[in-house]
C-alpha cells in the first residue's frame, strides 16, 4: 500500500512535470521566429564551411575556362588557380601570394570564384544578419534553375562588385559564384568539395 | 454606512504610506534594500561616469548619455539576448549565434518592448529589480540556517560583491539568483508548487539553474515521511521543474530552429564545448597565462574561482546544507569543463552559498570592514573595465 502510495505520487508528480515543460515551452514561443529564408540561408553557412577543400571551373569568358583550388587549414585559405596564380585568404582579406597575371581581376574576386568555404560562409553570415537587421528577408533567396537543379541564388555583397552564390535548393550545398563589375560577368562551378574529417 | 448604520469603511485597511511600507518591511529587510540602492548607484553612476568621459575608447562606439543612458551595461552578452527578444532564435552553425543564450530575459524583455519600454531599458530594469529580489531572497534563505545577522550580512555583501555588477547589465543573472533563492525559500517552506515555477524561472534564465533540482530534491526527501500524497505529487514535480524546463529548450529549439541541440552547437561558436578533458584543457590554458593575450582577465576569473571555492567550504562548515554546497560546487566547477576559466566569476555568481560563507569569514569585524572598505571601489572598478573584457 505504501509503495503504490509512493508511486502514485511519483506518477502525478512526473506529469506535473510534464506540465511544466510544456508551459515552459509555450512561454519560449512568445518570442519571435526569423522568416524561413533567413533561417535556410544560416543552415546553408554551415553546409557551406563543411568543406575543407573544394574544386571549381572558372568561367571567364566564351571558350575560356580556368580550375581552382581552395583548400583551408585553421584560419587560413590557400587558393591555387590553373594559370599559377596563388592567394592566401584570412577572413575576408585576400593576398597575392604571386602568379597573379596582370590581365586578371582583383584577388579577392579570384578568392570568391574560387568557392573558398571560409570566405564564402563569412560573407553568407554577414548577408543574413544583414537581411535579419534591415528586415529584407523576402529578397535573400531568390529560386533560380542551374541546369537540371533547382537553385537558390543569393547577393553576397550587393554594389558595383556584386557577388552572388547559388546553393541547391534542397541540400543547401554551393553551386557555384558569379561575379558582377564593370567588366564582362565571371561564374564559377564548383566540381568538387571534401569535407572536413569531424 | 450599512441599513443598521455600522461604517463599512472599516472593514477595508486604511491605505499604507511609503514610510508605513518600509518600516514593515523590518530591520533587516531595509538594511538590504538599502545596501542593494547604494550599490546600484555606484555601478549606474559609474557607467554613467564612463560613457560621458568616453573612456575606456573604443573605436565605433561613443554613445550619448542623454540618448542611450547606461548603454555600458547593455552591450557583450545584452546585444544578444536584445537579438533574441527583436527576432527570435537564429543559429549559425560554426559562427557566434544566439542559441547559446537562454529564453527568460528575452521573453520578459519582449513582454516589456510590448508595453513600450526599449529592449535596453527592459533589460536593465528585470535585471535590477531581479536582483532585489534576490538578495531578499536570499536574506530569507539564510535565516532558515543561520543566525539573523549573518543572514543580513551575507544579502548585504552579495549586493556589494565586486562581480556583482553584472547584475545590473542586459543579463539574466538578475533574475536567476532571485529564481534560484526563491525556489529554496519555497521548497523549504514546503509550498511546492510555487518552488517549481521558481525552478523552472531559473533554468530558463541560467543552464546552471537546473542544478537547484539539487537542494529541492533533499529538502523534499527531509519532509517525505510527512507528506501528505498530493504533497508528495506536488515535491516530486518541484525537484523536476528545472530538469523539465532545460527539456524544453531543447524541444523549442528543435522546433524552432530544426536542431534540438542548437545550444550545444552555438556555444561551439563561442568556443566553448563540454568534454571530461575539458577540465584540464582548462588548467593548460593557466599554463600559457603568462602569454595569454587577455591574462589579466583570465587572472581576475580563476582569483574569483577561488574565493568562491573557499566561501562554499566556509559555508559547508557553517551549517549550509550540503545540496546546496554540492549545487554551489557545481556551478563554479562544471563550467571548467568547457575548457576554459573565462567567465567563471559571473559562473560562480549563482552559487548562492558562496555569499553565505563570506557572511561568516566576515564575523571577523577588521575582516568586514576591509571588505565593506574595499568592495564598493571594486564594483566601480569593475564597471569601469566592462569594455575592456566580458564579463
Amino acid at each position: 500500500m505504501a509503495r503504490a502510495r509512493v508511486a502514485a505520487a511519483v506518477l502525478i508528480g512526473l506529469l506535473g512535470a510534464v506540465a511544466v515543460a510544456a508551459a515552459a515551452f509555450g512561454l519560449q514561443t512568445s518570442l519571435g521566429r526569423p522568416p524561413r529564408p533567413v533561417v535556410l540561408a544560416a543552415r546553408a553557412v554551415g553546409e557551406i564551411e563543411q568543406a575543407q577543400v573544394v574544386r571549381t571551373v572558372e568561367r571567364l569568358g566564351p571558350g575560356r575556362t580556368l580550375s581552382a583550388v581552395c583548400s583551408s587549414s585553421g584560419r587560413t585559405s590557400l587558393v591555387s588557380v590553373g594559370d599559377g596564380a596563388l592567394l592566401a585568404v584570412r577572413g575576408v582579406r585576400v593576398h597575392a601570394l604571386g602568379g597573379i597575371p596582370s590581365r586578371r581581376f582583383h584577388a579577392v574576386v579570384e578568392a570568391d570564384l574560387a568557392g573558398c568555404p571560409r570566405l564564402l560562409g563569412l560573407l553568407l553570415q554577414q548577408r543574413v544578419r544583414r537581411a535579419l537587421a534591415r528586415g529584407d528577408a523576402e529578397h535573400l533567396l531568390v529560386p533560380v534553375r542551374r541546369g537540371s537543379r533547382q537553385a537558390y541564388r543569393i547577393v553576397l555583397t550587393p554594389g558595383p562588385l556584386q557577388v552572388d552564390l547559388e546553393i541547391d535548393r534542397r541540400t543547401l550545398e554551393p553551386l557555384g559564384v558569379r561575379v558582377e563589375s564593370a567588366g564582362p560577368a565571371v561564374s564559377s562551378s564548383i566540381a568538387g568539395r571534401q569535407r572536413r574529417e569531424s | 454606512m450599512t441599513a443598521s448604520g455600522e461604517s463599512v469603511t472599516a472593514a477595508y485597511p486604511a491605505p499604507r504610506t511609503a514610510r508605513a511600507w518600509v518600516y514593515e518591511l523590518g530591520a533587516g529587510r531595509r538594511a538590504i534594500v538599502v545596501a542593494w540602492i547604494l550599490s546600484r548607484i555606484v555601478v549606474l553612476a559609474s557607467a554613467a561616469l564612463v560613457q560621458v568621459a568616453g573612456w575606456p575608447v573604443r573605436a565605433g562606439w561613443r554613445p550619448g548619455f542623454g540618448r542611450h543612458p547606461f548603454a555600458l551595461l547593455g552591450i557583450w552578452d545584452g546585444h544578444w539576448y536584445r537579438a533574441v527578444a527583436d527576432h527570435g532564435y537564429l543559429l549559425v552553425p560554426g559562427h557566434r549565434s544566439d542559441p547559446a543564450f537562454f529564453p527568460l530575459l528575452p521573453v520578459l524583455m519582449r513582454g516589456l518592448h510590448g508595453i513600450g519600454l526599449s529592449l535596453n531599458a527592459g533589460g536593465l530594469l528585470l535585471a535590477d529589480l531581479g536582483f532585489l529580489a534576490g538578495l531578499l531572497a536570499l536574506y530569507e534563505l539564510g535565516r532558515e540556517w543561520l543566525p539573523e545577522p549573518d543572514a543580513r550580512r551575507a544579502a548585504v555583501l552579495a549586493a556589494f560583491f565586486p562581480f556583482g555588477f553584472v547584475f545590473s547589465m542586459v543579463y539574466p543573472e538578475g533574475l536567476a539568483l532571485a529564481a534560484l533563492a526563491l525556489a529554496g525559500v519555497w521548497a523549504l517552506r514546503r509550498r511546492w508548487l510555487l518552488c517549481a515555477a521558481c525552478a523552472a524561472a531559473a533554468a530558463l534564465a541560467r543552464p546552471q539553474g537546473v542544478f537547484v533540482a539539487l537542494p529541492i530534491a533533499a529538502a523534499a526527501l527531509a519532509g517525505w515521511p510527512e507528506l501528505r500524497l498530493s504533497e508528495r505529487a506536488r515535491a516530486v514535480t518541484a525537484v523536476l521543474a528545472g530538469p523539465a524546463a532545460l527539456a524544453s529548450v531543447y524541444a523549442y529549439y528543435g522546433w524552432a530552429l530544426g536542431d534540438p541541440l542548437a545550444w550545444s552547437k552555438a556555444e561551439l561558436g563561442w568556443g566553448r564545448s563540454f568534454a571530461v578533458s575539458g577540465v584540464a584543457r582548462s588548467f593548460r590554458e593557466l599554463g600559457g597565462v603568462a602569454t595569454h593575450h587577455h591574462s589579466a582577465w583570465l587572472v581576475r576569473d580563476v582569483v574569483f574561482g577561488v574565493v568562491y571555492l573557499a566561501c562554499l567550504v566556509v559555508a559547508a562548515r557553517g551549517g549550509v546544507p550540503r545540496a546546496w554546497i554540492v549545487a554551489g560546487l557545481a556551478m563554479v566547477l562544471l563550467p571548467l569543463g568547457s575548457g576554459s576559466f573565462t567567465s567563471d566569476a559571473r559562473f560562480g555568481l549563482l552559487a548562492l552559498p558562496v555569499y553565505f560563507g563570506l557572511a561568516l569569514l566576515a564575523r571577523d569585524r577588521r575582516l568586514y570592514g576591509l571588505i565593506r572598505f574595499a568592495s564598493p571601489a571594486l564594483l566601480a572598478a569593475g564597471v569601469v573595465t566592462i569594455w575592456l573584457k566580458s564579463p
